[in-house]
């Protein structure tokens, strides 16, 4: 541990934890931008060649080939990356969705009360009885094939999450005393949902959004792997691992492996910039 | 100015269930004095504070402003009741800088930023805090320095009455009094009105002018602090006073204070000559001496209750 003295003269206490903790999610961030960069690029460089089905089938990991291919002679790399662009963009886009959506609602039920609130609390119980993955399954299923519909349904299922935590926490700050001192300034309630309570209470939810984009890429993996997300030829992660499940029992352990460790890469990351996001929002 | 509390009744909880937390109660706060409300957890004191900065409604009774003879010509101009809590750091936006803070009051009179920040500075000079610390955050402060610019949030708009609720209660012992010497000269500089909500005798015995000891939502004795304190009248008050360690060292204290509760947790009152009357709500406040009411049928007596 160490103590600094800055210019005006005010402490700063550094932990070697703290500054572990700043390199791993600057590690985290680069894993994400690299993954969605090549994401980006690849599949504009080798264009629809991640769905061609151009080179023999099984062929294992190489320098040609660094992921190897799959049963149907795609190459895994470049299916990998294809992936990447989906799933990252997904994950970020389920994560704000929910986040916008999810603290809109739970504010609405902290501020308003009431009947209001307990509908809105009612409604949140009988979508947190289910687990997250089987919730988006049914509304997904229900909606159709295509992954627009996949998407929604992931973003439906965290919703209620993100209500009840944000109502939790605007409900905790309207009842701090700094809430109070506010109004004895002569701040006006309006003045005192936007300026004190919203920005205190909102970076629990934001930072639980980092979380979210984890969460979600691996629901969407599991409806693609279960048929419902993205469908065949297109690439995704989790469409991918159900592909490349069979060949495993061929000996062929990359078609499946890459797109796990995407997944796994992908999510980490998510989850180390959310538990740096709220050290550093404390 | 005088912030007049009149009959006030704050009532909780459904028709079938009601718990009457203050009955009553009559206060006066005015300018340049202290009325410390003392009593202990439950009888009603922070509900009364809350009620006087307007934080919650009463159920009934009147709260209004009444001229004194130390009004101010400029009086009327900022806000009237301010606040100092008992936990100084969880009264401070955590996301705001302390320059923020102390510039809140203001901005909202719609003094222009460079006069709120100028008057920031001048009054963190004035609550001895060095003036770097409106660049920090509440967390990058001590317990100290946080209730200092607390009450530097709170005496910046020039309010009439600064309600203290236990405003010592979370500092350590030697922060405790350097707090107390700085409330105590703001007043003297400023003239500002405390209403200061505490069970800590020693505070009242510091800064108070006036006291009012509350029992069960009830006042129970009011007066003059040197009054008060020096003769205390009702069973109460004594056990309350009582109760204060005496810092002699040829006074026996073996740091526990065991006196008899009810199911409730209140101070059961022992030491009443005449039990039994007053169980419900009281004789009511009556004078037994210049300024100095108690809410005692024995206390008119000649044997003063709780006396030998």
């Amino acid at each position: 541990m160490a103590i600094v003295d800055t210019a005006s003269g005010f402490r700063i206490t550094l932990t070697s934890r703290f500054r572990a903790g700043n390199k791993t999610a600057i590690a985290a961030m680069g894993v994400l931008v690299l993954l969605l960069l090549l994401g980006l690029v690849v599949p504009l460089v080798a264009g629809s060649s991640n769905v061609a089905q151009q080179y023999p089938s099984l062929l294992s990991p190489s320098l040609r080939h660094p992921f190897g291919t799959d049963h149907y002679g795609r190459d895994v790399f470049l299916r990998c990356m294809a992936g990447a662009r989906v799933d990252i963009l997904l994950g970020l886009a389920v994560a704000a969705s929910a986040l916008v959506l999810g603290s809109l609602i739970g504010s609405v039920s902290a501020t308003f009360g009431g009947a209001t609130d307990a509908v809105i609390m009612r409604l949140t119980d009988v979508f947190l009885a289910f687990p997250g993955v089987v919730l988006a399954l049914v509304i997904a299923a229900s909606l159709g094939k295509d992954p627009w519909y996949a998407a929604i349904a992931v973003v439906i299922a965290f919703i209620p999450l993100l209500v009840r935590l944000t109502r939790s926490k605007a409900l905790e700050v309207r009842a701090a005393d700094y809430i109070a001192a506010a109004r004895l300034s002569g701040a006006r309630p309006r003045q005192i949902a936007f300026q004190h309570v919203l920005p205190n209470s909102f970076k629990y939810p934001f930072v639980q959004s980092t979380l979210v984009a984890s969460w979600a890429i691996l629901d969407f993996a599991a409806l693609s792997f279960l048929g419902v997300g993205v469908q065949p030829p297109h690439a995704e992660w989790g469409a991918m691992i159900a592909d490349g499940v069979g060949d495993n029992l061929l000996g062929a352990w990359w078609p499946s492996f890459f797109p796990g460790l995407m997944i796994l890469l992908t999510a980490a990351a998510f989850q180390v910039i959310g538990d740096w996001l709220d050290r550093r929002l404390q | 100015m005088e912030l007049v509390l009149a009959d006030i009744e704050v009532v909780y909880g459904s028709r079938a269930r009601r718990n009457h937390a203050v009955r009553g109660v009559t206060l006066h706060v005015r300018r340049g004095e202290t009325l410390a409300v003392v009593g202990e957890s439950g009888s009603g004191k922070t509900t009364i504070a809350k009620v006087a900065a307007g934080l919650q409604r009463a159920t009934s009774g009147t709260i209004s402003w009444r001229p004194s003879g130390e009004d101010r010509a400029e009086a009327g101009t900022g806000q009237r009741v301010q606040m100092v809590f008992q936990h100084p750091v969880q009264s401070l936006d955590p996301s705001w800088r302390i320059r923020r803070s102390i510039a809140e009051p203001l901005r909202h009179l719609g003094v222009g930023e460079e006069e709120a920040d100028r008057r920031a500075r001048e009054i963190v000079a004035q609550v001895g805090l060095a003036e770097e610390i409106l660049d920090r955050y509440p967390r990058q402060v001590s317990g100290g320095q946080a209730q200092r610019v607390a009450i530097a949030r709170a005496v910046v708009s020039d309010p009439e009455v600064v309600i203290l609720d236990e405003p010592t209660a979370s500092l350590d012992q030697t922060v405790r009094g350097r707090i107390l010497a700085l409330l105590a000269d703001l007043q003297k500089r400023t003239g500002v009105g405390y209403l200061m909500i505490t069970h800590d005798i020693s505070s009242v015995r510091r800064l108070a002018t006036h006291i009012a000891v509350m029992y069960r939502g009830l006042v129970v004795e009011s007066g003059p602090a040197a009054a008060v304190l020096a003769d205390p009248v009702h069973p109460y008050t004594q056990a309350l006073i009582s109760a204060v360690p005496i810092a002699d060292p040829r006074v026996p204290w073996d740091g526990v204070i065991d006196l008899p509760r009810d199911a409730d947790g209140f101070l059961v009152i022992t030491s009443c000559p005449v039990p039994g009357p007053c169980a419900e709500h009281g004789p009511g406040l009556h004078e037994i001496g210049p300024h100095h009411h108690a809410a005692c049928t024995a206390a008119d007596s000649p044997q003063k209750a709780g006396t030998p």
